[in-house]
């Protein structure tokens, strides 16, 4: 037998070897050295499953990076749609070009020209339309839009490691100047208009260009941040595509994959964290997703938590990997659970209180179900 | 205030909810308060002259409130939503709710809350008040210590929480009996010929403008 390449290739290379018997999400991630750091302070951004890392990273003693908080007066009344589960409260950031447009916006390099929306004596932000507590003048909506977006680029200032989830490819954009939305008009807020709102779905070469320009930008204030980019194994809600949900979900997701590899791939200080993967691989077991084949559970989180905090830099003081993974967050969904479920909203009340993020709004039906 | 009504409004019942301090109320207070004539009308003064208590002094952070009318706003200070500082009123007057509920079957007014008073005032009757301190001790603050929260982030609040009693009067079938425009100065404060020389209380041509405007309201309300 002569020699060849696969000879020296590891365990992890053979799919009889590193998934067929003994899988360990340990070994799927690359990475030369930890992926998160004990000192670090760490900004996320991304879908709905971006959010769930955050408790977890904090119960394991790292900091999470928050620059915008309710004043403390307020901390107890709630919020719709995860607001507050990111470091400012941009909420859910489906697609690289929302990402990179925030940025825009906080550096002022970019004004949208539908940038609010006036509905029933509220000022809706188009681009947090789930906003529990929407501007009452337009002046208000200045001062609070400031705010966010200062906040904001503060934590993209301050990070020093960025954690972006990449979530979808199909998007709803503004045909005056191409500012996507993070759902679709009119299905959150404000209404459709066919001649203002267009779809969109993302390409490879757009999600790559757009991570591209938005990690230099930040590296332009920011010159030594890390990041981390994933996939979320979340399929669609919905699709505005012709093609089935599962098959736009695949293209989708397929996109998203082969843009973060090529941008880890072209970019210095980027590690492709392989959640995706380990939810939705064929090694999973069945209880990863839910009955819905949506949903990924607490355990399959917990799973993924785990793999990231065993890669990542930990000072002998910081608390236990909690092998499970399974207690924090379903501690903190079910108490989100019961404050949202005693208010009522500005909005559209128990509907939006009922979802867990803008895209969910796509499909009302299931959501008024919960 | 309460005086002026019990010695004037002798045809009107008048039942007060203390927040703060004063007698306990409870179910059977306002029990009591339906039991009797129901073709009686209910004039609900809640919170007396506390409402706007707990924005009395400068918090930690500092914030501020633009309300409807506001078009400027102080640089480095925190906006907080005024529907998000509404939301929290809200929830403080679900016993109101509960309280309107028990009295439903009579004719319901809610009167509006007395206006904040100017700093100057405030400052002026910080030491005099226990009152004050034991507020202070309440809220976790010292009062001797930590700054009256500006005019601006009293009367914002003081305008939510009218809001909030308008609404909770009229989900309940109600009427909302708002404070008159007369009684409040440019800023929104208490105008200082209304004020009693303490830090909250109204006096009695206070008193008596209230008294007035209740009367017009339920001669609106009977015609």
């Amino acid at each position: 037998v002569t020699d060849h390449p696969y000879r020296s290739q590891p365990d992890r290379s053979f799919w009889s070897r590193a998934v067929a018997r003994g899988f360990d999400a340990t070994s799927t991630v690359l990475t030369d050295g930890p992926v998160l750091r004990y000192d670090d302070l760490i900004v996320s951004a991304g879908s709905c499953f971006a959010s769930n890392l955050v408790p977890y990273l904090e119960d394991a003693g790292f900091t999470y990076l928050r620059t915008e908080q309710p004043h403390p007066l307020f901390a107890e009344v709630p919020e719709n749609l995860g607001y507050r589960n990111f470091s400012a409260a941009y909420g859910n950031i489906y697609t690289a070009r929302q990402l990179r447009q925030l940025l825009e916006r906080a550096q002022g390099r970019f004004v949208p020209a539908e940038d609010r929306w006036h509905v029933d004596g509220h000022v809706i932000d188009p681009f947090r339309p789930g906003l529990r507590y929407p501007a009452r003048s337009d002046a208000e909506f200045d001062a609070l839009t400031r705010q966010h977006l200062d906040a904001t680029l503060e934590a993209f200032e301050r990070a020093t490691a960025f954690v972006f989830t990449l979530g979808l490819t199909e998007a709803w954009e503004s045909s005056l100047d191409g500012a996507v939305y993070p759902a679709c008009p009119g299905t959150i807020a404000g209404t459709f208009d066919p001649e203002r709102h267009r779809f969109h779905n993302f390409g490879v070469d757009e999600v790559r260009d757009d991570l591209i320009e938005f990690i230099t930008a930040i590296r332009s204030i920011n010159p030594t941040v890390r990041f981390v980019l994933t996939v979320s194994p979340v399929p669609l809600v919905a699709t505005a595509t012709a093609a089935h949900v599962l098959v736009a979900t695949a293209y989708s997701k397929s996109v998203l994959r082969v843009a973060a590899d090529q941008v880890a791939a072209a970019m210095p200080g980027i590690t492709y964290f392989p959640a995706y993967e380990i939810v939705s691989g064929p090694q999973a077991p069945d209880d990863f997703y839910d009955t819905d084949r949506r949903e990924v559970t607490p355990k399959a989180v917990g799973v993924v938590m785990n793999a990231l905090l065993a890669v990542s830099e930990r000072r002998d003081d910081m608390p236990a990997l909690e092998r499970n993974g399974s207690t924090p967050i379903v501690r903190i969904v079910e108490r989100d659970s019961e404050r949202l479920a005693s208010s009522t909203s500005v909005l559209t009340g128990q509907l939006i209180a009922a979802a867990e993020c803008d895209e969910m709004m796509a499909d009302q039906e299931s959501v008024a179900a919960i | 205030l309460l005086r002026a009504y019990k010695r004037r409004l002798t045809s009107v019942r008048v039942a007060v909810l203390q927040q703060r301090g004063g007698a306990a109320v409870d179910d059977a207070y306002w029990r009591h308060a339906a039991g009797g004539d129901r073709s009686v009308p209910l004039v609900i003064a809640w919170g007396g002259n506390g409402g706007g208590n707990e924005f009395l002094f400068e918090s930690a952070p500092r914030f501020q409130l633009m309300t409807r009318g506001s078009s400027s706003v102080a640089f480095g200070i925190p906006v907080v939503p005024a529907e998000m500082a509404k939301a929290r009123m809200w929830a403080n007057t679900e016993p109101l709710s509960e309280a309107l509920s028990v009295l439903g079957s009579h004719q319901l007014l809610v009167l509006g809350s007395p206006p904040p008073k100017a700093s100057e005032w405030v400052k002026g009757s910080i030491d005099a008040s226990a009152r004050l301190i034991e507020l202070g001790e309440h809220l976790g603050v010292d009062p001797r210590v930590v700054p009256i929260a500006p005019i601006s982030v009293r009367v914002g609040a003081w305008e939510l929480m009218q809001e909030v009693l308008r609404e909770r009067a009229e989900e309940a079938g109600g009427t909302f009996v708002p404070v008159p425009r007369e009684a409040v100065d440019a800023d929104g404060a208490l105008r200082a010929e209304f004020c009693e020389e303490d830090v909250i209380h109204g006096n009695a041509d206070y008193g008596a403008l209230m008294l007035e405007t209740v009367r017009r309201a339920l001669i609106a309300v009977a015609a």
